[in-house]
C-alpha cells in the first residue's frame, strides 16, 4: 500500500536548524530579550476586578484541551497563554469575556506557529458557540493592538533544544526527556505562579524535573540531580537556588495535577474516553514519581 | 477491493490533512464548553468599541495622524508629514483596489502635497514591548509619548520651511521625482481635505524629496498597521482597497518605537476596509529638524525638554507653519 505515504504526519515542519541551535549567540539573545515578553504585573492584584486566579486556570485548562485535541504544535499553548497574560496585565476584562480572549490568543498563537492554523469557526465551536467568529476576528485586532503586535514572544520551548544540546545525555533518551519537559512546560503555563518567571527558568526547571523524574526508573543521566541542577543553572545563567525552587514547584504542580487526575478517575463521573482528552497533560501518567 | 481500500485510505488521510483547516463538522467533545456562562454580545461589542477607540487614540497620538479621516493631525505635534506625488513612488506603494482576485493599481492623480514629520526623541528602546503597564483605562495618550515632546523652536522651522530647506535634515533624501508644478494641485487637493495642508503644501513645494525606499517601506508599515485598527471588523471580499493614500512618516532616523508593529499575522486580521479611497497617493516624510536633533542629543530619549511647548505655540501662529 504505497498510498499509505499519506499517513505520515501531514504537517510540514522545518527541520531543526543546527546553525541556530549550535550558536551560543542565539541562546544569549534569547536570554537577553525574554523578559520583555513577560506580563508587566501580577494582574489579579492590580488590574483585574472580575477575574480570579481560578478562572485563569479554567480558561488555561480549556485552552490546553483544545490545543491537544487539535494537535497543535507544542509551542502554541504556552504562547497563547503568554498573550493572554500580557493582555490581562493591561486591560481589565470581565470574566464573561475571558473565554473569548483565550480563543483569540490561541487563534493568534496558532497562526504564528503552525502551518495549518486553527480556524475561527473551529475555535468558536469549542466555546460551545458562545462567541461568533466575527467577534473573534474583531477582538483579534484588539489583542494585537494591546500587545503592540509583538507576537513573537520567547517561550520556554525556545530554550529546550539549547539546553538539551549541552547535557551529557544518551541520545536515545533525549526524545523522552524532551517530551516530558514539554509536558511540564504546558503544566506551568496553566498555573499563574509561573506566569512571571522567565521562560528560560521554566525551561531549565522543566528539563531538570523531566530528567530527575525519569532518573528514578532508570539511568538516563550520568549526573546526580544536584549536579544536573548546577549544570542546568549554568547553561541558562539562572541562579541555582531559584532553579531548585522552580523545579520543586514544577514537581509540586505535577503532583497536584496527578492527584486531581486520580480524583477524577475515582469520581468516575467521566468516561475513560473523556478523561483521555480532558486530563491536563496526557502523558502525566507516564511519569512515575 | 485492494485499490478501493487504498483510495479510501488516502481519502481519509487527505481529510485529516485538511481537517485542521476545513473539516466541516467537529466531533463534539468535552472540550466544547462555555466556561463562564452566557456572553452578552451587546456588552462585548460595546467593550470592543471602547478598546478600538483607545487603540485609535494611541495611534493618533503616536503618529500625529488621524487614521479615521486619513489626514495628519493639525499641529503642533511630534511629526511632520509630507505628502508626495504618487508618481514619484514605486508602484508597490500606490493605492490599489482588489477586485476579486485581481489587484488593480489606481490611476494616479497628479496630487502632490507634502507634509513632513519630525519625531520627538523616542522613548528608550528598553521600554516594555507591550506597554501594557499603562493604566488600561487611559485612552487619550500613550504616557511614554505624552506630554507633547519638545519640538524645535518655531522660528527655525518657519524659516526652514519657507526656504524649503526644512527637508534637508532628511537622512536619505532621494532626488525629487515629482514635477514642480504639481505643488499647486497639491495645495488644492489639500484644501479640500483639510485646511492646514494648504499652507503646508505651499511651503513644501520647492524642496520636495522622496525618501529612500527603505524608509518608505518602514513608514508604510506604520501607516498600514494603524489603519487596520482604524477600520476593524471589515471583512469585505469584493472590492477592497489595499492601500490608502500613502502618508508616510519618514523613518530615516533610527527610532526604536517609531518602527510600528509589523503586521505579523495577516491571514486572520480583518481585511482592510476603508470607507473610501482617497484620491491621491501620498508619501509622508518623517524627520528630525535640526533644532530637534540638538534637543534630542541633550535630552535623554523619552524625556521632554521644557523649551518645547513655547516653540510649538509660536509655530502655530506662523502662517507657513509646517509643524502642527
Amino acid at each position: 500500500m504505497e498510498l499509505l505515504c499519506c499517513e505520515v504526519d501531514p504537517v510540514r515542519r522545518a527541520v531543526r536548524d543546527q546553525n541556530l541551535l549550535q550558536d551560543d549567540r542565539v541562546l544569549q539573545n534569547l536570554l537577553t530579550i525574554e523578559e520583555r515578553y513577560l506580563p508587566q504585573c501580577s494582574y489579579f492584584k492590580c488590574v483585574q476586578k472580575d477575574i480570579q486566579p481560578y478562572m485563569r486556570r479554567m480558561v488555561a485548562t480549556w485552552m490546553l484541551e483544545v490545543c491537544e485535541e487539535q494537535k497543535c504544535e507544542e509551542e502554541v499553548f504556552p504562547l497563547a497563554m503568554n498573550y493572554l497574560d500580557r493582555f490581562l496585565a493591561g486591560v481589565p476584562t470581565p470574566k464573561s469575556h475571558l473565554q473569548l480572549l483565550g480563543a483569540v490568543c490561541m487563534f493568534l498563537a496558532s497562526k504564528l506557529k503552525e502551518t495549518i492554523p486553527l480556524t475561527a469557526e473551529k475555535l468558536c465551536i469549542y466555546t460551545d458557540n458562545s462567541i461568533k467568529p466575527q467577534e473573534l476576528l474583531e477582538w483579534e485586532l484588539v489583542v494585537l493592538g494591546k500587545l503592540k503586535w509583538n507576537l513573537a514572544a520567547v517561550t520556554p520551548h525556545d530554550f529546550i533544544e539549547h539546553i538539551l544540546r549541552k547535557l551529557p545525555q544518551q541520545r536515545e533518551k533525549l526524545s523522552l526527556i524532551r517530551k516530558h519537559a514539554q509536558t511540564f512546560i504546558a503544566l506551568c503555563a496553566t498555573d499563574f505562579k509561573f506566569a512571571m518567571y522567565p521562560p528560560s527558568m521554566i525551561a531549565t526547571g522543566s528539563v531538570g524535573a523531566a530528567i530527575c523524574g525519569l532518573q528514578q526508573d532508570e539511568e538516563v543521566s550520568s549526573l546526580t540531580c544536584d549536579a544536573l541542577t548546577e549544570l542546568l543553572a549554568k547553561i541558562t545563567n539562572t541562579d541555582v537556588d531559584c532553579l531548585k525552587a522552580c523545579q520543586e514547584q514544577i514537581e509540586a504542580v505535577l503532583l497536584n495535577s496527578l492527584q486531581q487526575y486520580r480524583q477524577d478517575q475515582r469520581d468516575g463521573s467521566k468516561s475513560e474516553d473523556e478523561l483521555d482528552q480532558a486530563s491536563t497533560p496526557t502523558d502525566v501518567r507516564d511519569i512515575d514519581l | 477491493p485492494a485499490i478501493s481500500d487504498a483510495s479510501l485510505h488516502s481519502t481519509s488521510a487527505m481529510e485529516r490533512l485538511v481537517s485542521r483547516g476545513t473539516f466541516p463538522t467537529l466531533v463534539r467533545t468535552s472540550a466544547c464548553r462555555r466556561l463562564f456562562g452566557p456572553v452578552n454580545h451587546e456588552e462585548l461589542s460595546r467593550e470592543l468599541r471602547i478598546r478600538l477607540a483607545e487603540l485609535n487614540a494611541e495611534d493618533q497620538n503616536r503618529w500625529d495622524f488621524d487614521f479615521e479621516q486619513d489626514v495628519p493631525l493639525r499641529g503642533p505635534g511630534r511629526m511632520q508629514w509630507i505628502e508626495v506625488d504618487s508618481e514619484s513612488v514605486p508602484a508597490f506603494y500606490r493605492e490599489t483596489v482588489q477586485v476579486g482576485r485581481c489587484r488593480l493599481l489606481l490611476a494616479p492623480r497628479p496630487v502632490p502635497v507634502a507634509v513632513a514629520v519630525s519625531p520627538s526623541p523616542e522613548p528608550p528602546a528598553a521600554e516594555s514591548l507591550d506597554g501594557l503597564e499603562e493604566a488600561p483605562e487611559q485612552s487619550s495618550s500613550d504616557p511614554t509619548l505624552a506630554p507633547t515632546p519638545p519640538l524645535a523652536p518655531a522660528p527655525v522651522l518657519a524659516t526652514a520651511s519657507a526656504s524649503g530647506s526644512a527637508l534637508a535634515p532628511a537622512p536619505a533624501p532621494a532626488p525629487d521625482a515629482a514635477p514642480p508644478d504639481s505643488a499647486e494641485q497639491g495645495a488644492n487637493q489639500a484644501q479640500r481635505s483639510q485646511e492646514p495642508l494648504a499652507d503646508q503644501s505651499a511651503v513644501l513645494a520647492p524642496g520636495r524629496r522622496s525618501p529612500s525606499p527603505g524608509a518608505a517601506r518602514r513608514g508604510k508599515r506604520g501607516a498600514e498597521g494603524v489603519k487596520h485598527r482604524g477600520s476593524p471588523g471589515g471583512l469585505g471580499r469584493g472590492t477592497r482597497p489595499r492601500r490608502g493614500r500613502g502618508w508616510h512618516p519618514h523613518a530615516g532616523q533610527p527610532a526604536p518605537r517609531a518602527l510600528p508593529r509589523p503586521p505579523l499575522v495577516s491571514p486572520g486580521r480583518p481585511a482592510l476596509t476603508r470607507r473610501a479611497l482617497s484620491s491621491a497617493d501620498f508619501f509622508a516624510k518623517r524627520k528630525r529638524s535640526a533644532a530637534e536633533n540638538k534637543s534630542s542629543s541633550e535630552v535623554p530619549a523619552g524625556c521632554t525638554s521644557p523649551s518645547g511647548a513655547t516653540g510649538v505655540g509660536a509655530a502655530e501662529q506662523t502662517p507657513r507653519k509646517r509643524l502642527r
